[in-house]
């Protein structure tokens, strides 16, 4: 954080996310962005449901209200996003 | 000349052609037809003047032929003396039909005394046969008698040449035979063979020798048979052992895993009960829960998966991982150290493009986690397949790979997978190569199996709960949904099964 305060073009750098089936979209975000704004845009483009989805820093679930800032988050770092699993264990049913 | 002459000829057939045409009306064609006519009518002529020589011939062949082909293709039983007698027949053949006219009686005479000839024949051969049958028994009495007289001395030394070898088999035998009794049996066959020697020794030596080893099989085989009979026995009784001990051990196992207090299932109280029944029917946006640690908000929309016959999703399942990471935490004694990842670990690290490290290095940092994963005793891995809830557990404490699915499926890509991730994360991590190729890969059959289309989460979180606190999976039924619903809404792990 503090190296994000001194030098801040370092946070203004790309911030990618690797989506699951490979290709790779890059975001630019302020530090103190909410994710939400980066989520939607995401969504918007690949055309998934926000719902549907869940945006993992780490394997650690990203909340829409958090900021990079908040989560650590480095230049380069990347973002999963993945759809939500459901499982019932029966094709009889 | 040559010119000449074809023209005349040419002329002549110009002659002939008018001729004829001419000629049909003319009386010269009477003349010209007569030759034509006489011959036609030599051909009938011919056939009335041939048949004399033909027909005598014609009706020659027939009665010399027939005899022939059926008297010798005949399938009668003395082949060999009915071709004798064709033959004769053949040979007096001539002389019949030469005088068959002049002479019958004589021809009568001459069939019949080849009749009585051949009888006699037939008659002689036969005697002589007889006599040569007869004389081969003589024969064969004779030798036998001098066998019986004079022979004694040198079947003697046969017989104990036979002896000796089967003291050589009794001892092979004996070799074969561990148990006692089968000596007696062997001795018992020595004496039957040595008498079946002595009743031998009427016969010629080289029927004795064929005949001994017959026998010799025959006893030698029996023997053979009986001892693998015995060896049959003897492998029964080993079965039954076995399964005995089996069946002890399985025993002795289902009694040690029984000794662990078990948590009994807790029915919820009205309230509770109600309580649960509000969650369910609140408004489907309302955070219900909403957990620090995992960043997960447990919705309305979210909590209708614990409904009964619903399928659980992923973010009931990750609270729940999240609520029994914490449970272990507060109590560090009553359970084991574990790590509990969230089921979309697997996916990241087996994704489409296959096994990639990378992806899921940074998901178990020490300053995330505090801990390093090798000092785990187990580590739980649920793996989502499409439609279904397995796990799969890393297990230090036992040194193996385990694979649990309330459906009885058995994935060896998962454990494999898992094995090459820990190498590599304890690489990684710790800097230390490490080889767990000799842990074994289990795929546990012996587990409460999910007797319905939706519960497979249930299951995957109660062989979790079990494994997390070094219990075996004694458990039968995973029930109590709302109970279920009602822990995860206030944040603690109780027994959800019975």
């Amino acid at each position: 954080m503090a190296d994000g305060e001194q030098n801040p073009p370092a946070n203004m750098a790309p911030k990618p996310i690797t989506v699951m089936d490979g290709s790779e979209v890059y975001f630019r975000i302020k530090p103190q962005t909410q994710f939400h704004k980066l989520m939607n845009q995401y969504c918007l483009k690949t055309s998934l449901d926000v719902n549907s989805v869940t945006f993992l820093f780490d394997g650690r679930r990203l909340r829409p209200e958090e900021t990079p800032e908040k989560v650590a988050m480095e230049d380069g770092d990347e973002i999963d996003c993945l759809l939500h699993q459901v499982g019932g264990g029966g094709e009889d049913f | 000349m040559g010119v000449l002459a074809s023209n005349r000829k040419r002329a002549d057939d110009c002659s002939g052609f008018t001729s004829q045409k001419i000629n049909q009306n003319s009386p010269d064609f009477r003349v010209l037809k007569k030759p034509r006519i006489s011959l036609t009518q030599q051909s009938p002529e011919k056939h009335i003047w041939f048949p004399n020589g033909t027909v005598s011939r014609l009706a020659r062949y027939p009665e010399a032929k027939p005899p022939l082909p059926r008297e010798v293709h005949a399938p009668c039983k003395n082949l060999k003396f009915r071709l004798s007698v064709s033959r004769s027949n053949q040979y007096l053949r001539p002389n019949s039909s030469g005088y068959i006219e002049k002479e019958d009686f004589s021809a009568v005479s001459i069939n019949t005394m080849r009749s009585f000839l051949c009888r006699q024949y037939d008659n002689a051969k036969k005697m002589a046969l007889d006599a040569l049958r007869y004389s081969k028994k003589d024969k064969e009495v004779i030798i036998e008698d001098n066998e019986q007289g004079g022979e004694e001395a040198v079947s003697d030394d046969s017989s104990v040449e036979e002896v000796d070898v089967e003291d050589r088999r009794e001892k092979i035998v004996e070799e074969r035979n561990l148990q006692p009794s089968s000596s007696s049996v062997v001795t018992e066959f020595n004496n039957g063979s040595l008498r079946v020697d002595n009743a031998g020794k009427m016969l010629d030596s080289l029927s004795l020798g064929h005949e001994g080893v017959q026998f010799l099989s025959i006893e030698a085989y029996k023997n053979l048979l009986n001892s693998a009979e015995r060896r049959n026995l003897k492998i029964d009784d080993l079965n039954f052992e076995i399964k005995l001990h089996e069946e002890r051990w399985d025993a002795l196992r289902s009694l040690r895993s029984l000794k662990k207090p078990v948590e009994t299932f807790v029915p919820l109280t009205e309230e509770e009960l109600s309580e649960v029944e509000g969650a369910f029917s609140a408004n489907r946006r309302n955070v219900l829960v909403s957990h620090q640690n995992s960043n997960i908000d447990i919705t309305g929309q979210v909590l209708q998966c614990l409904r009964p016959g619903a399928w659980l999703n992923d973010e009931v399942i990750n609270v729940y991982l999240e609520l029994l990471k914490e449970r272990e935490r507060r109590e560090p004694k009553k359970f084991l150290k574990c790590h509990f990842f969230n089921t979309f670990f697997y996916k990241k690290l087996a994704g489409e493009s296959g096994y990639n490290y990378k992806s899921v290095r940074r998901w178990t940092s020490e300053r995330k986690l505090g801990y390093f994963l090798i000092d785990c005793d187990k580590i739980f891995v649920p793996i989502h397949k499409e439609v279904h809830w397995c796990l799969a557990v890393i297990n230090k404490k036992d040194q193996k790979l385990q694979y649990l699915d309330s459906l009885k499926g058995m994935d060896a890509q998962v454990l494999h997978t898992l094995e090459r991730y820990y190498v590599e994360e304890v690489k990684d991590k710790c800097g230390r190569d490490i080889n767990i190729s000799s842990w074994d890969h289990e795929y546990v059959e012996d587990l409460p199996e999910q007797m319905n289309g939706f519960d497979c989460g249930m299951f995957m979180l109660k062989y979790i709960d079990f494994y997390s606190r070094g219990f075996g999976l004694c458990f039968n039924q995973v029930s109590g949904r709302e109970r279920f619903s009602y822990d995860l809404m206030h944040g603690w792990c109780l027994c959800f099964c019975l």
